[in-house]
């Protein structure tokens, strides 16, 4: 017997051990576990982010899915166009004009273009965009030329690999541009179109990856780091030299994203 | 099964190494999500905390509430839980605060507190032994319902240190530290009251 205990009475500790038979009711036994198994069930637990790890690999799973889906297409009808999509000889001329108006702007050089169709991944929608329908190749030059800064920035980019889209490039690109666009007339008028064609799908893929950058920078500000990784890894699988299009302020924070 | 006089907890049994098995483990399992800890824990201290909490009710069905109320605190502050007591003493303390909040509730706190030793107060504090009411449940035999109405004749205090003795296993300094009062004052609560029970049973003879 411990100092701290009372002395021990064994006959009265009988007699109240004898008596001591109350136990809860079932109901309230009850009631008790099921609060109890309720309070653990609702309350965040490891597991609850497992849905999380689950869905977040499939969404990117199907964002890059729908990424190679969308430019697969491009690629495809990039060497088809000039049998396919030929307009008729007599709208040759005219969108050939066309092309030839906005060449400084919207072509490049052909060796620089060579490269485009297997750049220009882009999703057909764009090439059937109501900006650039195809039956009607006049109002797609004549659109292709009304944004000449973006497309030539575009192109500079597909030119130069390790070009950036800020702005010091871009008039040494636009130059570059000029002067390889002289050699343009000389291309055949569906083949300028099909440039054309390419160089403005070039477009929309630039803005993504620019929407891809921005996304990065706001996750990342908002210290979602995971997340601004995970969206590197799609536009790295979207696009070989992901890494060199990140801007300065990315660029690091990239080198420490392993692929 | 109540617990024997004497018999240490799990805590004390393991002499304060972190087991499995252990009280405060489960109480740490439960609180980190395993549902399975708290039915184990349950088990364990439900008998002797419904024990408690019915000899110092009037009725059955309060004790019930009063019962529910604390196994719902414990869940509530699951994650708080530090095990630097033993979780009987953690869990009996709780009890023993609903308790003294029901006689504030019910307007005997004052009766309680004056004099632990008035009989003429404790007759006030339990209205009737449970086993009068309409609704017991407890089986009726002679013996049982004397040691109710003995528990319930003792004056509140003395009652309270002696269950919390007897029926929790918690030691003098726990109940000291728990009432807010000396050991030496509880070491005369629970003798008080062990003299009052056995004089309710005299065929129990003299004790040595």
């Amino acid at each position: 017997m411990t100092p701290d205990r009372e002395s021990a009475d064994p006959a009265l500790d009988a007699m109240l051990r004898d008596g001591a038979t109350e136990t809860p009711p079932a109901h309230v036994d009850a009631a008790i576990l099921a609060a109890a198994h309720r309070a653990v069930a609702s309350a965040p637990r490891t597991h609850a982010r497992r849905p999380w790890r689950v869905w977040l690999p499939l969404a990117a799973a199907a964002t890059v899915a729908a990424v190679v889906i969308g430019l697969h297409p491009v690629e495809q009808q990039t060497p088809e166009a000039v049998s396919a999509r030929d307009t008729p000889p007599a709208a040759a001329p005219e969108s050939g004009q066309g092309a030839a108006m906005s060449a400084p702007s919207n072509t490049a050089t052909p060796a620089a273009a060579k490269p485009q169709p297997a750049r220009a991944r882009i999703s057909s929608p764009h090439a059937e965009s109501p900006a650039f329908p195809a039956t009607a190749p006049r109002d797609e030059a004549s659109a292709a030329a009304a944004a000449p800064p973006a497309r030539t920035e575009s192109t500079a980019a597909s030119a130069a690999p390790r070009a950036r889209t800020d702005a010091p490039a871009a008039p040494r690109a636009a130059t570059e541009a000029a002067a390889t666009a002289r050699e343009a007339p000389r291309a055949a008028p569906a083949q300028r179109l099909d440039e054309a064609r390419v160089s403005s799908t070039q477009v929309p893929r630039d803005a993504r990856i620019a929407e891809a950058i921005e996304r990065m920078r706001a996750l990342r500000r908002g210290g979602r780091d995971a997340e601004a990784a995970a969206e590197l890894e799609r536009l790295r699988q979207a696009v070989s030299d992901a890494d060199a299009r990140l801007p300065p302020d990315l660029r690091d924070w990239a080198l420490s994203v392993r692929r | 099964m109540p617990r024997a006089w004497g018999e240490p907890t799990g805590a004390a049994k393991a002499h304060g190494s972190v087991d499995a098995d252990t009280d405060e483990a489960l109480m740490l399992a439960y609180a980190a999500g395993n549902a399975s800890a708290f039915d184990r824990l349950y088990a364990r201290h439900k008998g002797a905390l419904y024990r408690y909490v019915l000899r110092h009710c009037a009725n059955a069905g309060v004790a019930d509430e009063l019962f529910q109320d604390i196994w719902m605190n414990v869940i509530r502050v699951r994650a708080s839980y530090v095990p630097t007591a033993r979780f009987g003493s953690w869990l009996f303390t709780l009890a023993h605060h609903r308790i003294v909040d029901h006689w504030r509730a019910s307007g005997q706190a004052t009766m309680v507190m004056l004099d632990d030793d008035d009989d003429a107060i404790t007759s006030n504090a339990l209205v009737s032994p449970s086993h009068d009411q309409p609704d017991a449940r407890a089986a009726a035999s002679e013996a049982l319902a004397r040691v109710r109405a003995a528990l319930a004749a003792l004056p509140p205090l003395q009652r309270d240190a002696f269950l919390l003795h007897q029926e929790a296993g918690l030691t003098l300094a726990e109940i000291g530290q728990m009432t807010g009062v000396g050991v030496e004052t509880v070491k005369s609560r629970v003798r008080y009251a062990m003299a009052r029970l056995r004089a309710a049973f005299p065929e129990l003879g003299e004790h040595v």
